[in-house]
Formats: C-alpha cells, structure tokens, sequence
C-alpha cells in the first residue's frame, strides 16, 4: 500500500478506543522526573536572556537620544553660519575620547561612560549643573556642531 | 513527574498566546510558565527519540533554548505542541547521531515500551506490538492519540498530505486491531 498518496483525504478520522489511548500515553511516558537543577538551569538562561535584551534597549535608547540631539543641532546649525571660536579649555574636556577634536563620538562616548558607570567623574558635568547625565551628552553634542569641524586645534 | 511538588502551569491561567505577549515585552516569568507547562511533555517526546535519559535532558534545555532565542517577536501561529515537536524531534535525533549509538527501531521501541514491573499484561503486549509497527506508522499514532495533534497538524509537522497522515494512522491501528496480543483494545467490554 503506498502510504505517501492522499488517496484517503476524504475518509472519516481513524478513532482509538479510550484504553488504547490511556496504555500509549503510559507508555511515551519519561519514566524519570526531571531534576530540580535542569529546571534552574533554564531559569537562570531565561532570566541573563531578558536582562540582557533590556541592557541593549536602554543603552539603544540612550544612544539614539544622543544622535537625534546632535542630528536636530545640526540640521539647525548647518543653515546658519558656522561661528569661529578660540577652544576653550571647557572645550578639551569634552574630548571624551581624546581624538584630538570634539565631535559626536564624545557625545556616544559620555552617554555609554554614564550609562555603565557606577561612580561619574566630575569631569563628565561638563554643564557644571552638579549632575552628570543627558544634558551633559547634549552639552558635547552642541560643542560638536558648533566647533570648526570639531578641531581642537 | 516534577523535581518539585508543584506545577506553575496550573496556577497561571493565561493562554499561551497571552504568555508569548508577556515574553515578548520582557517578562521572564512568562517564559517561566511556557517552560513548567510543557517541561515533561518534551521531556517524554525527547526520550522517545533518544531512549536516553541524560540525552533527553539535554534536548529539554536546548528545546528551551531554542525557544527563547525566538524572542522578542515570536509569534505563535500554531499550537505549542505542534510548533516545538520538529525541534525536539530534530534535536533528538541529532543527540543521538552524537552519541554514535545504533538504536534501532526495534531497540527503540522495545525500551519505549520497557514497561516497568508493575505494567500490566496488555500495556507489555501493547509495547511488543508497537515494536513491531514501522518508524512512520509508530509515529502518527503517538502524535494523534499521545502528543494529541490533529490530522493537520501532523501532517504540516511532518510534511506529508492529509490522506497520508489517515493512511498511516488507519494501517497502525488496523495492525493492533488485527494482533491477537492487542485484539482487546477494540473489543466491546
């Protein structure tokens, strides 16, 4: 009988009596329990799992926070003229990265320091406001946009 | 059978739908649920495949495994069941391609069935009988009357039309009815 046609597609389902079903149900059965440290290993996988998606969704966010400050400064800034300015020593601080310029990538740079830091430096108030957190990203993002392509020197 | 006294999925009473929604925004303690509801059904279909108890520990964790990878942005389109039954299937199998031990299909549904003592007459006869069935028809049968998929669900699982799936479930259950050993399921009582 060739068992891979569709021959039988219209039939009425096969039925099993009741006991039948009961035995193989029996029978596919482990056997065993499963230990108590199999269940935790699971636990413990699914929990750096979720914790690890929320890390990645904060710092994301904080991230993309950081671009779109900067992107709205300069789309605001790039229309206007650039103004020339001596670098402040205020300026040198917010090289986060010390490039040699201050430029976007310090703003990412302080928002990823803030985010996995647990004791800020004062250094990173770069408003002075005694805090340290987003209005110090977009204190650097400003500096970025309004800096002479961000050259220090 | 539980390592613990207690099964969370009795006491939740979300869907899995609902339970897959709460996963997917973060919550882990839904995915905890997902895991007890169906811990000792793929624990079962993996020693069912693999005859092996630590082998069939591990396809439980990789099963798990698997599924949490899938989130966020599962999106359960068929039943639980029916969704996890190639993964543990096809995990199974690979563990025992690495044990690189020749179960064959007698073997393995001899120890399927290796009933314990206090199996009764006909549950042993039953497991003889089972043996004696092939790989294709042993399998339709236990996912229609032990996994409890539909007609449907077994043949998308498994690939084949409708009418193959009635074919094979009609052969394997005509053979337990046609064997003297198993002749009494079908007999009025």
């Amino acid at each position: 009988m060739r068992d891979t046609d569709d021959s039988r597609r219209e039939e009425p389902e096969p039925i099993a009596p009741q006991r039948l079903k009961e035995d193989l149900a029996a029978l596919s059965r482990a056997g065993f329990p499963v230990p108590a440290d199999v269940d935790d290993a699971v636990r413990a996988m699914a929990r750096r799992h979720f914790s690890a998606r929320k890390r990645v969704r904060h710092t994301v966010g904080w991230l993309a926070a950081a671009a779109a400050a900067a992107a709205v400064i300069l789309a605001v800034l790039w229309t206007s003229p650039v103004l020339q300015r001596s670098i402040s020593p205020s300026a040198m601080l917010q090289d986060i990265d010390r490039s040699g310029r201050v430029d976007i990538l310090d703003a990412f740079a302080l928002a990823r320091l803030v985010e996995n830091s647990t004791a800020p430096r004062r250094e990173w108030d770069i408003d002075g406001d005694g805090v340290v957190g987003r209005r110090d990203v977009d204190a650097i993002a400003m500096t970025a946009v309004s800096l002479n392509k961000g050259d220090l020197q | 059978m539980t390592g613990r006294g207690f099964s969370l999925q009795d006491a939740d009473p979300r869907s899995d739908e609902e339970l897959v929604d709460a996963a997917n925004r973060g919550d882990a303690g839904a995915f905890e649920v997902l895991y007890f509801r169906y811990r000792d059904w793929v624990v079962s279909l993996a020693f069912r495949f693999t005859r092996n108890r630590d082998d069939a520990l591990d396809v439980l964790q990789d099963t798990f495994a698997y599924l949490l990878r899938k989130f966020p942005g599962f999106r359960l389109t068929a039943r639980m069941t029916t969704f996890l039954y190639p993964v543990v299937k096809n995990l199974s199998l690979s563990a025992r391609r690495k044990r690189a031990r020749y179960v064959s299909d007698e073997d393995a549904l001899t120890a399927l069935a290796a009933p314990d003592a206090s199996a009764d007459a006909s549950r042993k006869q039953l497991a003889v009988v089972l043996a004696g069935l092939s790989d294709a028809h042993r399998e339709v049968l236990l996912m229609r009357f032990v996994d409890d998929m539909t007609l449907h669900e077994i043949a998308a699982v498994l690939g084949v039309p409708l009418g193959t799936v009635k074919s094979r479930l009609h052969h394997a259950l005509s053979a337990l009815r046609k064997d003297k050993r198993t002749r009494e399921y079908f007999e009025p009582s």
